[in-house]
Formats: C-alpha cells, structure tokens, sequence
C-alpha cells in the first residue's frame, strides 16, 4: 500500500504498468536494429518492412493476451491518459515533419548535420514524452538513442565507410535494448507468477 | 469542537472513501476508464476477498460500476467508476484540501 497518493503519479504508474513487461524495449531494439540494417538491405526494403511490423504486431498482441494480462491484469486508460497520448502523438509528428524539412530542404547531402539534427531532436522527443507521460524509463531510451547518435557522429568523423558508421551503434544500442527487454521481461514474469484463477 | 462552517468537520468527510483500501481503488478508477480484477488486486496489493469485500461496499454505495462477464470458462470482472463515485471522490479532494489548508494556518 502506498504512502501517499497523486493522481499524476497514479497516471505515470499506470503507463509503466502497460509496459511492465517491457515490450517497449523490444519494439525499440527492433526498429533501431531494423534502422542499421536499412543501409546494407535497401534492396528489399520495400519486401521487408510491412511483414516486419506485421509479424512484431501480431506477435505483441499475442504476447499481452497470454503473458501479460493474466497476469497484472488489463485496463483501459482514462479520457485525460488518451488526450496526453494524443497531445504526444501531435508533438511527434510536427517534430517529424521539422526534422524532414531540415535535412531535405535546408541541409540536403549534409550527413554530419543530418546526425546532428538526430541527436538533437529524438533524444529530446523522448523526453518530452518521458515528461508529460510521466513514464520514466523513458529517459533512458533517450539516452539510448542518444548514445547511437553520438557513435554514428564519431565514427562518420573518423571516415569510417557507409553504411558502417550508422549500422555499427545501431547493431551496439539495438543489443543492449534487447538485453534490457530480457531482464525486464525476467523481472516481470518472477514478480508476478500466473496466478490460480485469471480473475475473480 | 471545530465550529467554522468554512471547513468540514471530521464526520463530514465521506468515510468510506476516506479508508485507505477504498481510497486507493478509487484513485485508480478515477484516472482510468475501467480495469479488470486482476489490475486491481496487483495494484493495491490487496487479497482477493479483501478487494472483493471492499469493492461489494462501493458498488452499494453506487459509486463503481461492477461488470460481470465470462471469458471462454473463466469469470472476468470489469470494474468502473460511475459518475456520482466520481462526484463523490471529487467531493472528497475538495473536502480534505479544505482541512489540511486549516490544519496549517
């Protein structure tokens, strides 16, 4: 039993609670892996990606339908947790959009600005989610994806070749999303075992 | 005795809303739209008859809504917070806000 109760808190425990299983983690490994390996793949990207989602869609829902909600149980969030992830869903996009313009329209052929202009915006859009949700794991996948533009900026630095300087952090921060999603994953089905009865 | 009418006395304070079990289901009900029974009973840590006993009080009181269904053989129970639970713990925020301002002065 808690202490003491804040709703906001509440609200930030009850998004972590839809990740406790950190299937997030998994998910973010898996498009920052998908992301190295557009560069060598390019040829069969247009194959690859749709059945890629696909199958981490299904596979995510299966998951929470066997794994999970048996065993924290499942909610439904409420009219002001929707209009947050709205708000946030809102703020992605314009921040997509202003990264597009930037690099096609202002600095086109500017890899190194390109890195730049990464490193400044997702980190800081991850936090931003982290803030308003409340969720803060979060700030970790920031400095996650952080860390993958900083290496991609050295290694560009130091000449290493295409598509090598993007695929190398890529493969390194995709890992370590990975085995943070093992360890979630491990933690979370110790913690809360089947129980007898799914429900009441 | 307190007797300024600005602040409610201590038996106006809806009581039970104001026992901690029953406090902290109802803060979960009220920023979510409906939870099952499992959610509950991981969330506040409490026993399944311990939360089944608190939460048959708060459906008298009409102030959660409790759905019963079946998923495949299993029973699966929704539970919600109506709108006069939502007044009422409204209600009580306002309420206890107003006591811990006097407390303070």
């Amino acid at each position: 039993m808690p202490k003491r109760i804040k709703l906001k808190e509440i609200e930030g425990k009850i998004y972590q609670i839809e990740d406790k299983d950190g299937f997030l983690c998994l998910w973010i490994g898996i498009e920052v892996l998908a992301s190295g390996l557009l560069g060598i793949w390019w040829f069969i990207d247009y194959f690859i990606i749709p059945i890629v989602i696909i199958s981490i869609i299904i596979s995510f829902i299966i998951f929470k339908k066997y794994v999970t909600w048996p065993r924290i149980g499942r909610v439904r969030f409420g009219k002001f947790m929707n209009l947050k992830i709205m708000l946030l869903a809102i703020i992605s996009v314009i921040s997509t959009i202003i990264l597009v313009i930037l690099k096609v329209r202002i600095f086109p052929d500017d890899i190194l600005m390109a890195l730049f202009l990464n490193l400044l915006f997702l980190p800081l859009l991850i936090c931003c989610f982290a803030l308003v949700s409340g969720y803060k794991r979060l700030y970790i996948f920031a400095l996650l994806f952080g860390l993958n533009f900083c290496m991609q900026i050295l290694l560009f630095l130091v000449k290493i070749p295409e598509p090598f300087y993007e695929l190398i952090p890529c493969v390194i921060v995709s890992l370590i999303f990975m085995v943070m999603w093992g360890a979630i994953l491990y933690k979370f089905l110790k913690q809360y075992p089947l129980p007898n009865n799914d429900n009441k | 005795m307190i007797e300024n009418n600005d602040i409610p006395l201590f038996s106006d304070i809806d009581k039970l809303i104001h026992e901690p079990a029953r406090l902290l289901i109802m803060s979960f009900l009220y920023v979510v739209k409906n939870c099952d029974f499992q959610f509950l009973m991981v969330q506040t840590s409490l026993t399944k008859g311990n939360l089944s006993s608190h939460l048959s009080k708060l459906e008298d009181a009409k102030y959660i809504f409790i759905e019963k269904k079946f998923k495949g053989k299993k029973p699966y129970t929704i539970i919600s917070l109506t709108d006069d639970g939502r007044k009422a713990y409204a209600l009580y925020r306002k309420d206890m806000d107003k006591l811990f301002s006097k407390f303070q002065e």
